[in-house]
């Protein structure tokens, strides 16, 4: 979590995109409390002002939710976070078919250019 | 809380400052920037009323400012003199007795943080650690307004990063208001609510600093190296 | 702790070299006095001698003690100056500091003054002429007001040489401190001769008949004897140094709370 920011984004969305990416990688549990505004501001260095601002968006979008007097926690409905992994899963494939287009490529080719990407590897794995 | 209004500094034969405005409130980390001699620092000892507007008015919570402006700034100057019959310990007592707001069991929890020994003599004391004791005895103190010149110059990596990490941890940003100038920008980017140029005297450029990656797209080097350009 | 008595104590502390360095003299002078003076057989008298003259130098104290204490500050006026407390408070304190340290100053060479003119046989001889007490308090009072009174003009100018020293080099702002010094201190003596001058001091007289000498010289007519024997004051001097004091360490406190810069 100590990775430094890009300093041309906003890091409030930068930090919310980090704490969704734990909760994708299971590191941060439905119901788990994440840390206080200050405590996660020391974590990665960053203004609690925007640590808060970020828990704010996040329980804007329902993936957390703040109760009053105990803290902040990773909602534990699942199909907001069914939701938002495949938000998620949408906008990284987008933006790699954006950057795939820009240098010219099909999507035939893009589609079997990653067909046989997806095999090889796991021919590598198998090993 | 802190106001500057058509502020003018000159010296003999040399302006510091011409018709500086600025209106500055609670709640935020403000990061005040541009190259060596630009006026940085003469703001800051401007507002803790250490130097005197040759014209202009500056007010701090609606009161006129001068040096006695103390018992509501905390200020940290960029030279490290202290008095050197003192060890650490002493030196905060002695901050504690001059400061009614000074919070001694803070100042503890800082030096200990920062990793400091109460029982070193302020001779003896390496740059480094000079520099964490500054940072003890500037945030120790429950005050409105924390006025911090360069606490990061000429300090290296590790002690920086304990700095940046103190500020986070032991500033009040509820009732606190904090204006750092510094040449280390990395450094402190991620902390800052607000940033402000200041070029040759003048302010040129005075922004929050989401809204300029939200807008702009741009970091704070950047936009300053844009701002210095255009007001070229 | 209040702010005041902790700040007068860090300038004690501030001070300590300061203080024991004219010790360290005095006593090592003594111990020369007492060697040449024994090998003649005057030790006591040398002493006295020794101890008389650091006794009245102290008129001199507390300007050399403020004058390092202040400049000591000079380096670090940023951190002196950023505090809560008024003007006047930084300044009493520095001055309550060199007080301290001229007492006990004082306490030692008058002690041994007070001892050696005990032991010496001339001074006895002094004794059953002169009425030493007198001479002493009067002394002794006066050194201490001579010493508060330059104290507090040295104070006066320390904070125009800062003031100066927003425009000017070190040097150059000491020579117009000085400049400027020299132009009062003629200014203030062409007042001095005035009638208004003789007016604001010259009342309030008191005379001590017989203050110097035991022996009575009335009857033998020596006038120039009677003359020495009579010391005579004027209230209204000392009230009006005493006025011109205050305003002086206002006017500093003042310049020190306003105009003085970091």
């Amino acid at each position: 979590m100590t990775d430094t920011f890009h300093s041309s984004t906003p890091i409030y969305s930068q930090l919310a995109e980090r704490i969704n990416k734990q909760i994708l990688r299971g590191e941060l549990k439905p119901g788990d409390k994440l840390p206080s505004v200050r405590e996660m501001g020391i974590q990665v260095n960053v203004n609690p002002n925007t640590v808060q601002r970020t828990y704010r968006e996040l329980e804007g979008m329902m993936i957390v939710e703040s109760r009053r007097g105990q803290g902040t926690f990773v909602t534990e409905n699942q199909s907001i976070l069914n939701d938002m992994r495949e938000r998620l899963k949408r906008e990284e494939i987008s933006q790699f078919v954006v950057s795939m287009h820009d240098m010219g490529y099909a999507d035939e080719e893009i589609e079997a250019g990653l067909q046989k990407f997806l095999a090889n590897r796991k021919g590598d794995d198998d090993e | 809380m802190i106001n500057l209004e058509q502020v003018t500094k000159r010296y003999m034969n040399k302006i510091a400052l011409q018709n500086i405005n600025l209106e500055l409130t609670k709640g935020k980390i403000i990061g005040l920037v541009g190259e060596n001699g630009s006026g940085k620092s003469t703001t800051l000892k401007l507002i803790a009323g250490l130097i005197h507007p040759s014209k202009g008015t500056i007010t701090v919570n609606g009161e006129a400012v001068d040096r006695r402006i103390a018992s509501q700034v905390s200020y940290l100057s960029e030279l490290d003199e202290y008095y050197g019959f003192y060890n650490v310990r002493q030196t905060i007592n002695y901050f504690a007795e001059q400061f009614s707001d000074f919070n001694l069991q803070k100042a503890d929890e800082i030096r200990a943080f920062m990793n400091l020994d109460p029982n070193a003599k302020l001779k003896q004391l390496s740059k480094g650690n000079r520099g964490r004791l500054k940072i003890v005895l500037t945030l120790a103190r429950e005050v409105p307004i924390i006025l911090m010149d360069e606490p990061l110059s000429g300090l290296d990596p590790m002690v920086r990063d304990s700095i940046v990490k103190g500020l986070i941890s032991f500033i009040d940003l509820e009732n606190q208001v904090v204006v750092i100038t510094t040449h280390e920008i990395k450094e402190i980017e991620t902390i800052l609510d607000e940033v402000i140029a200041i070029k040759d005297g003048s302010i040129i450029g005075h922004h929050h600093v989401e809204q300029l990656r939200i807008e702009q797209n741009m970091g704070i080097v950047e936009w300053m190296t844009s701002m210095y350009e255009n007001s070229r | 702790m209040s702010a005041f008595l902790s700040l007068t104590k860090k300038e004690l502390r501030l001070g300590v070299p300061v203080f024991l360095v004219p010790i360290i003299i005095f006593i090592v002078a003594v111990g020369v006095a007492a060697y040449f003076g024994g090998r003649s057989g005057v030790a006591w008298e040398a002493i006295a001698v020794v101890s008389v003259s650091a006794t009245a130098i102290q008129i001199f104290y507390l300007l050399y003690y403020l004058s390092f204490s202040l400049k000591s500050e000079r380096k670090k006026l940023h951190l002196w100056l950023h505090n809560p407390l008024p003007g006047y408070s930084l300044l009493l304190a520095k001055l309550c500091a060199g007080l301290v340290s001229m007492l006990v100053t004082f306490i030692v060479t008058g002690g041994t003054l007070l001892a050696a003119v005990q032991s010496s046989s001339f001074a006895s001889q002094l004794q059953a002429e002169l009425k030493l007490a007198n001479l002493s308090v009067f002394g002794g009072a006066h050194i201490w007001l001579f010493a508060i009174d330059f104290a507090i003009y040295f104070m006066f100018f320390y904070m125009i040489y800062l003031l100066f020293s927003r425009f000017f080099g070190g040097f150059l702002s000491f020579s117009f401190t000085f400049i400027l010094f020299g132009g009062l201190t003629y200014l203030w003596g062409l007042f001095t001769e005035t009638s208004l001058h003789q007016t604001l001091t010259g009342w309030g007289e008191i005379q001590f008949n017989g203050f110097v000498f035991k022996r009575s010289f009335d009857a033998s007519g020596m006038e120039v004897f009677t003359e020495l024997d009579m010391v005579h004051v004027f209230l209204g001097s000392y009230l009006f140094e005493a006025v011109i004091v205050v305003l002086l360490f206002i006017a500093a406190s003042w310049m020190l709370d306003r105009k003085v810069e970091v």
